[in-house]
């Protein structure tokens, strides 16, 4: 059962009076439940585009997204925004935690918008923070832990309320390599036990080796797709060969590199 | 791109920052012009009835809005400079020169200070035909004040406030150059402290706030009141910028801890951002509240004064029109010629009423008590016109009602009946009586005596006056009734005063509308010239939150889209985004309130009377304008944040 499903995607930009940009041009793609996915390419590729238009808060030209069967086109304003908090969990690269509040108050903010009662919410908040070993950091404020934690705890924030699916964007760009080994390996623990379906733009080689599917995406369109076997290290020399093949070293430098 | 479009460009990038800016200091600009204008109208110099006392509140209010326009100018350009540091350490970064960055804040303090300047003055032009119509309608002038502008006026406007911009701008320039680029870029990213609560300053503040109130309510003598202002200002002062920080932390920590209200999507918000910026607002919240308290106790008093003035004009004459022959002459003719004066005015409503009354004394007979009067039928007594008067009834011709001349409130004790028995003396012969007291106000207005009134039954009247000799006697009359403020019994009475000036001698002429405007219209003016100089004030504190408000709207903006990304929709924000605003605003209005209520009560008991009433009046209208300012200023904030429905900060 796929619980993400675009068909067709096209978003098309214009600017005043200029030529209009085709950014994604009739993209498809679908991600089965509990699936581990990727999206890289090169700088304007459309990588951006597409999670937004994924995370619903951009709309495509023509082509539709179905999150859980539901199609995001159909719902608009007070309803879209509900649609967001109750299905959908992002992980952003700069972490995006609020400053006025602590870790824990970060991590169960979803659960505060979605109302749901006090007990509950503390259940949920020690049982995740046990889970991504953050127990003792809820207290403390975004401003008083390392980047690997605000983005493990944005991380947790991501999941608390259970989505659909978890859109990461460029989740390891601003760690070092340290924080990121351990965020995508955070990741890929959600995804395995409990069944987490991640989908994670990014052009960090080594933070995609940990997806099990990675599609490439050219000029809007897809441009190859290829699944992880049993060896990470196999896969991310697979991941390099196609970047090379995209177009070199074109890909943009990320912030913390490997 | 010169320097100079480099400020104008930054200007207009700032340009909500500086709204409020430059609208309280053109506004500053526009009252401190007006009161110039009039100080130096050549009508005024010459002098009116009151000029001195109007010219010297003119005077001193103008220094006031001076200096405090510039302190408020220190500090929001203090505020202002602080949030564009890392701006100015940028361009300093880019190559910027020492001297090109010098030039570029000084072409923007121009831009800014001559804007302000101009607005200010063009404003001033615009009103200054109004506020002269005001002013003559107050003073109640002949004529109105043509209009004025000299140059004296502008000169001394442009000089006062180009020096303040000048001044200013360079202080700010000053603290720039202080720092060098790296502090510059850091200033803005210092990470904001959990605020501490703190036991000792707590109770310091309480103990502080609460001893000036309970000082201030526990006051009963008008000389006490007198002695306790100063300290009892001191101390709530003090007392409110401890307890406004280690109060709203205590109550926020309360509410934080409260788990089952605080984990609900607006407490959770509100709060905890509340708490993240307490460190920051408290002291702006300090300095409004008290601003507020002043401006509402200082025309919430003046209002007061004037109402009870005003008030007292009326009970102490309360006869629209009274003529008194000091030796007792026959007044038939007078009465026919006032009477057909008024006619001619064309003045109804007001019912004559004449006689004759007694010059007595009031004796205690076992007491010492010696009380000059003045002796009137009751039949008089009762169809005379009294603002507030109670009719008291006479039990038999044994009993005498005393009605006092001098303004009993309810504030202080009714009298109840007077021990007696007293005598009354007239001329040669003596009644014994009862006394029972009437404490509602004059039966009639004062003349060359101040005397009270003693009240007869008719029977003894008729009596006295046969027995007493023609020197005891005076005679009187009144026209009586409420409409004594009515264009033809003004302008009737020009036509009477002509005649009565100093003319006959005997013959004293009073009316309530003279008493009243030579009391009131003085006490108007001030009124006038406060409500003025209060709004400089109101605008200037309201504008203090409006900075606050736009000081870290970069921060807020980058806040509130986060949220919008986890999926609150539009109307969600605008709503949340109200609480902490609302919060900041109607804060201090609510404390600066509470103090001028104690004010307020101990001028209740400096005048005689209740006056709380009046101070809600005044503070009922400031607030109305404060809650149109700040519906006002949330709009601008919520369109300034620009959050639109499909922008992410990421992205």
């Amino acid at each position: 059962m796929s619980v993400l499903r675009a068909n067709g995607l096209t978003k098309i930009y214009r600017s005043r009076g200029k030529m209009a940009t085709r950014a994604l041009d009739n993209f498809s793609l679908s991600v089965e439940k509990g699936e581990f996915v990727g999206i890289m390419g090169p700088s304007g590729s459309g990588k951006t585009t597409l999670l937004n238009l994924l995370a619903t808060i951009d709309r495509p030209t023509s082509g539709t997204v179905l999150i859980d069967g539901v199609d995001t086109a159909t719902l608009r304003g007070e309803r879209l925004a509900r649609f967001r908090r109750e299905r959908l969990g992002f992980v952003f690269q700069d972490f995006n935690l609020l400053d006025s509040l602590t870790l824990g108050e970060n991590i169960a903010l979803p659960l505060v918008l979605n109302r749901k009662p006090l007990r509950f919410i503390k259940e949920q908040l020690s049982l995740i923070a046990r889970r991504l070993g953050i127990a003792e950091l809820l207290n403390k404020y975004p401003y008083e832990v390392s980047g690997g934690q605000q983005q493990r705890a944005a991380a947790a924030r991501a999941i608390i309320h259970e989505p659909a699916v978890l859109l990461a964007d460029e989740p390891t760009g601003n760690l070092d390599s340290k924080s990121a080994r351990e965020l995508m390996e955070t990741l890929t623990l959600l995804n395995q036990t409990s069944g987490v379906t991640i989908t994670m733009v990014t052009h960090d080689p080594f933070a995609a080796s940990y997806c099990q599917r990675i599609l490439f995406i050219r000029d809007g369109r897809l441009y190859n797709e290829i699944r992880r076997g049993d060896s990470r290290q196999v896969f991310f020399q697979q991941i390099l060969d196609v970047l090379a093949m995209i177009g070199g070293g074109d890909h943009e430098p990320a912030t913390a590199r490997h | 791109m010169n320097l100079q479009r480099l400020a104008i460009k930054n200007v207009w990038q700032n340009r909500g920052r500086y709204l409020a800016y430059l609208g309280s200091a053109a506004f500053a600009v526009m009252i401190y012009f007006l009161y110039t204008a009039l100080q130096h109208h050549p009508y005024l110099q010459e002098g009116y009835r009151g000029a001195r006392f109007g010219m010297k509140t003119l005077e001193v209010s103008a220094v006031i809005i001076a200096v405090f326009t510039l302190l408020f100018l220190l500090y929001s350009s203090a505020a202002f400079i602080r949030s564009r540091m890392k701006e100015f350490g940028l361009f300093t970064l880019l190559g910027l020169t020492r001297r090109q960055l010098i030039r570029v804040i000084l072409w923007e303090n121009l831009i800014i200070g001559t804007v302000a300047l101009g607005v200010g003055l063009a404003l001033g032009l615009l009103f200054l035909k109004l506020f002269f119509m005001a002013i003559s309608v107050v003073l109640r002038l002949p004529e109105e004040l043509p209009v004025y502008t000299a140059w004296p006026v502008w000169r001394q406007t442009i000089l006062v406030f180009g020096s303040f911009f000048l001044f200013v701008s360079l202080l700010s320039l000053s603290g720039v150059l202080r720092r060098n680029i790296i502090e510059l870029i850091r200033a803005e990213r210092q990470p904001k402290e959990n605020p501490t609560f703190s036991v000792w300053k707590a109770l310091l503040g309480s103990g502080l706030l609460f001893g000036g109130y309970i000082w201030a309510a526990s006051l009963t003598e008008p000389e006490e009141v007198i002695v306790a202002v100063l300290p009892v200002t001191a101390m709530v002062c003090a007392g409110t910028y401890f307890v406004m920080r280690e109060g709203s932390i205590a109550l926020l920590r309360w509410l934080y801890r409260r788990h089952r209200f605080f984990y609900r999507t607006r407490p959770f918000l509100t709060i905890s951002q509340l708490m993240f910026k307490m460190q920051d607002n408290y002291r702006v919240l300090t300095a409004v509240a008290i601003l507020i308290a002043v401006i509402l106790t200082a025309v919430g008093t003046i209002f007061s004064l004037y109402v009870v003035v005003a008030e007292d004009a009326t009970m102490l004459y309360p006869q629209a029109i009274q003529i008194v022959d000091w030796q007792g002459k026959d007044l038939t003719s007078d009465i026919a010629w006032v009477q057909e004066t008024l006619d001619r005015h064309e003045v109804t409503g007001l019912q004559p009423v004449s006689g004759t009354m007694l010059l007595g004394t009031l004796e205690e007979m076992q007491g010492s008590e010696n009380l000059p009067v003045e002796v009137l039928p009751y039949s008089v007594y009762s169809s005379l016109y009294r603002p507030k008067g109670k009719l008291r009834s006479l039990a038999d011709e044994q009993h005498a009602i005393l009605v006092y001349r001098a303004v009993v409130t309810s504030a202080q004790e009714e009298i109840g009946a007077i021990q007696g028995p007293f005598s009354l003396t007239v001329g040669d012969s003596t009644v014994a009586l009862q006394v029972v007291p009437d404490t509602s106000g004059a039966l009639y207005n004062g003349f060359r005596t101040e005397f009270n009134t003693l009240v007869v039954a008719d029977t003894v009247f008729e009596q006295l006056l046969k027995d007493s000799p023609e020197a005891v006697h005076l005679t009187f009359a009144a026209w009586s009734g409420k409409d004594w403020n009515t264009r033809g019994v003004r302008t009737a009475l020009e036509e009477l005063r002509e005649r009565y000036i100093g003319g006959e001698g005997n013959v004293d002429l009073t009316a309530t509308s003279e008493y009243f405007y030579d009391n009131v219209s003085d006490l108007g003016m001030v009124l006038f010239i406060a409500v003025f100089v209060s709004l400089v004030f109101f605008a200037a504190s309201c504008s203090l939150l409006y900075f606050r408000l736009f000081t870290e709207i970069d921060e807020d903006r980058h806040y509130y889209s986060r949220l919008q990304e986890l999926g609150l929709s539009g109307r969600e924000l605008r709503r949340l985004a109200r609480g902490p605003a609302a919060v900041i605003f109607f804060v201090p209005f609510i404390v600066g309130l509470l103090h001028s209520t104690f004010a307020m009560n101990a001028l209740g008991i400096l005048t005689g009377r209740s006056v709380l009433h009046l101070g809600w009046m005044v503070a009922c209208g400031y607030l109305f304008l404060y809650a149109v300012y700040f519906a006002a200023t949330y709009a601008l904030y919520w369109r300034t944040l620009r959050l639109e429905p499909h922008a992410r900060a990421a992205a």
